[in-house]
């Protein structure tokens, strides 16, 4: 019974022992010959079957009192409206009146089915230990299997097995009526892994390479190929809960204006509680940049995030403390804190759509007045992802910017607001490859005119990501 | 699933009147993903005299999970009424052979679909077939012949047509050793229980 039937299963509308309406000039001889069927689906012992069977032939013909008394007997079978009762309290989201009525039908005598559906219900409970044996039966039987299988995996998956999880789903990635909800399990089945490594590869093109990262513009300047790879490493030795420890490393290089050249190197160690929502992570770490080959930043933080769902959205807070140490001497002025906070709320959208909407606040304390500023904008992200090997995604940002004194220099406090957007097509090859193509905007509105700009990107990367542990 | 409504929309010009109308039910309630209804409608059509409704059956039975009946079906299919197979009811019984991991039956009928299907099945089809290729290590054989040959000698008795599918991957993968190993015990099995007169019917 692979999950599809469970689904439709447990959708079905029809009780099959309720009340039977008659058809009008039903044909007596047709009763006949699904009463036929019926004894026929009865004998091979399925019951579903043979009750759908019954029903036409009294459809057809209320007085056929085989099919009648075939029916009756059906429903009085103790297994049989055990089972019968225990889809429908699963339908209805009882789970443990379902489990009762599972165990009844176990308890007559050996089913997989009913192995399997006790397991669906007790992964859905969150007890995994007591899901997997009734599983394990389940995945004996030969045509019940893969969706035992894919329980299995994603058992596996919630509790952080992700390197087995991955072996259990990647085996139902051949299967073809399970293969697109395996490859996607399996995909988060090797984020979870214990060890994880990814890189990210790509070539683009950026229609205002002369711009610094703190926002500096060259004069004269304009379009410049950008090359950049990115890597991660991160080692969580009890799964996704507990312990970590991460590592990053990001390279971008550019044809023109090499002066930009930028390099960085980081490490984190944290802590996360619950394996997934909800959650909570405190961590700490310090990042090093290198702009045009010189010192630029050195960067110490400290995060704390979590999630919680709530009904049908999942609310997110974030607060970043980032102690911001320029090496550039002329930048030594903007040495300081940086507190960035961030709460947010997902949603899905109908079966494809994941839609994000999050408010941002942001205080730097930097060493002189003019230089810090107060800003807060909103962030929004939609996920489309209507095959499990192609996705789309947009984000949008906005941020107003407001420093805290007036500027010497400009005579006048400067204030700025800045519009990021992005949007992304990936192409999902197997477990570890996907291919992504993005474009972007970025544009900076400053009361200051040299600090007004438009820059356009598009890139196209290739992305592996592998769980080893 | 197109092929199969064009398969039953011929039926319904050219096929006995009185199974048209549940072929065509059948049809409707397997699109829509009602497996045992459209199993159903599809046995009363093949009682009616509809002898094509077999295939649509063992389909149905593979969409069940009831792979060994399906397996069962689809010989008796093709045995009653080869005019009636297409790509799409050939992928439908490689997947029930491979659901019991009779990996020879499945991928000779995937060849097939991968000749004649359209992209999307080939595409299919060629994916399980690569899969089927890991299975057939040749130092998993032996072991794996074992398995078939008692599998089918259990089910002689009772189930000769799935016992058939059993013996003859057991002799099929026999051949692909140079041993031959157990080839010949698969083949006389074979043969005695096609000598033997049918079973009641189950």
């Amino acid at each position: 019974m692979p999950p599809v039937l469970v689904a439709l299963l447990l959708s079905a509308a029809v009780d099959p022992c309720a009340p039977v309406t008659p058809v009008a000039g039903g044909s007596a001889s047709l009763a006949e010959a699904y009463r036929r069927v019926g004894d026929d689906e009865k004998a091979r012992g399925a019951l579903d079957t043979a009750a759908e069977a019954y029903r036409r032939a009294l459809e057809q013909d209320p007085s056929n009192a085989r099919a009648r008394e075939a029916l009756q007997a059906l429903c009085r079978a103790p297994s049989f409206d055990a089972f019968q009762e225990g889809v429908r309290r699963m339908r209805a989201g009882e789970l443990d009146a379902a489990l009762s009525a599972f165990a009844a039908v176990r308890a007559a005598g050996p089913s997989p089915p009913a192995d399997l559906l006790s397991g669906i219900c007790l992964y859905r409970k969150g007890d995994f230990d007591s899901a997997v044996p009734l599983l394990r039966s389940a995945e004996a039987d030969p045509s019940l299997r893969d969706s035992a299988r894919l329980y299995l995996g994603m058992v596996a998956l919630r509790e952080g097995e992700g390197a087995r999880a991955t072996r259990l789903l990647e085996e139902l990635n051949r299967n073809p009526a399970l293969g697109g909800v395996a490859m996607e399990l399996s995909r988060l089945a090797n984020l979870e892994s214990r060890l994880l490594f990814s890189v990210l590869g790509e070539v683009g093109y950026d229609s205002n390479g002369a711009v610094a990262p703190d926002g500096t513009v060259v004069p004269a300047g304009g379009s410049d190929a950008i090359f950049g790879l990115s890597a991660l490493g991160l080692f969580r030795p009890t799964g996704p809960a507990g312990f970590f420890l991460r590592a990053t490393l990001q390279l971008a290089e550019r044809a023109r204006f090499d002066q930009f050249n930028f390099a960085g190197a980081g490490a984190s160690l944290g802590w996360r509680w619950g394996p997934s929502v909800p959650t909570l992570a405190l961590e700490a770490g310090t990042d090093y940049q290198v702009l045009g080959g010189q010192p630029y930043l050195w960067l110490h933080h400290l995060l704390v995030s979590g999630l919680l769902t709530l009904g049908p959205v999942t609310f997110g807070a974030s607060y970043a403390l980032q102690y911001q140490y320029f090496r550039l001497d002329p930048l030594g002025d903007q040495n300081g804190l940086l507190q960035l906070g961030e709460v947010s709320g997902s949603v899905p959208v109908g079966p494809w759509l994941v839609a994000s909407l999050g408010f941002r606040v942001g205080f730097d304390s930097a060493q002189v007045p003019p230089l810090s500023y107060f800003q807060h904008g909103p962030r929004i992200d939609l996920q489309l992802l209507p095959l499990y090997w192609f996705r789309v995604g947009l984000r949008g940002a906005l941020w107003w910017r407001s420093y805290s004194a007036v500027d010497p220099s400009f005579g006048f406090a400067r204030s700025d607001t800045t519009v990021d957007v992005l949007t992304w097509v990936e192409f999902v090859l197997g477990t570890e490859w996907t291919i992504r193509v993005a474009g972007g905007m970025f544009r900076s509105s400053s009361n200051v005119e040299e600090l007004n700009y438009t820059s356009w990107t598009l890139t196209a990367g290739v992305s592996w990501t592998v769980g080893i542990l | 699933m197109a092929a199969l409504k064009a398969a039953l929309l011929a039926l319904a010009v050219a096929g006995a009147p009185a199974a048209e109308g549940h072929l065509l039910e059948g049809a409707r309630l397997f699109r829509a993903e009602v497996y045992g209804a459209a199993l159903v409608e599809f046995r009363v059509a093949g009682a009616l005299g509809a002898q094509e409704a077999l295939w649509y059956s063992a389909a149905a039975l593979l969409k069940l999970g009831r792979s060994e009946e399906a397996v069962e079906a689809f010989a008796e299919a093709a045995a009653v009424a080869p005019g009636a197979r297409d790509s799409l009811l050939d992928y439908y019984r490689a997947q029930a052979c491979h659901a019991l991991r009779l990996y020879l039956c499945a991928d000779g009928l995937l060849a097939s679909v991968v000749e004649q299907g359209g992209p999307r099945i080939a595409g299919h089809a060629r994916a399980m077939r690569a899969a089927i290729a890991s299975e057939l290590a040749p130092q998993r054989l032996p072991a794996a012949i074992d398995w078939y040959l008692a599998r089918g000698k259990e089910l002689s008795a009772r189930r000769p047509l799935l016992a058939a599918a059993y013996l003859e991957e057991a002799a099929g993968l026999g051949q692909r050793l140079a041993s031959a190993y157990r080839r010949q015990e698969a083949l006389d099995a074979l043969a005695k229980l096609r000598s033997a007169p049918p079973p009641g019917k189950r």
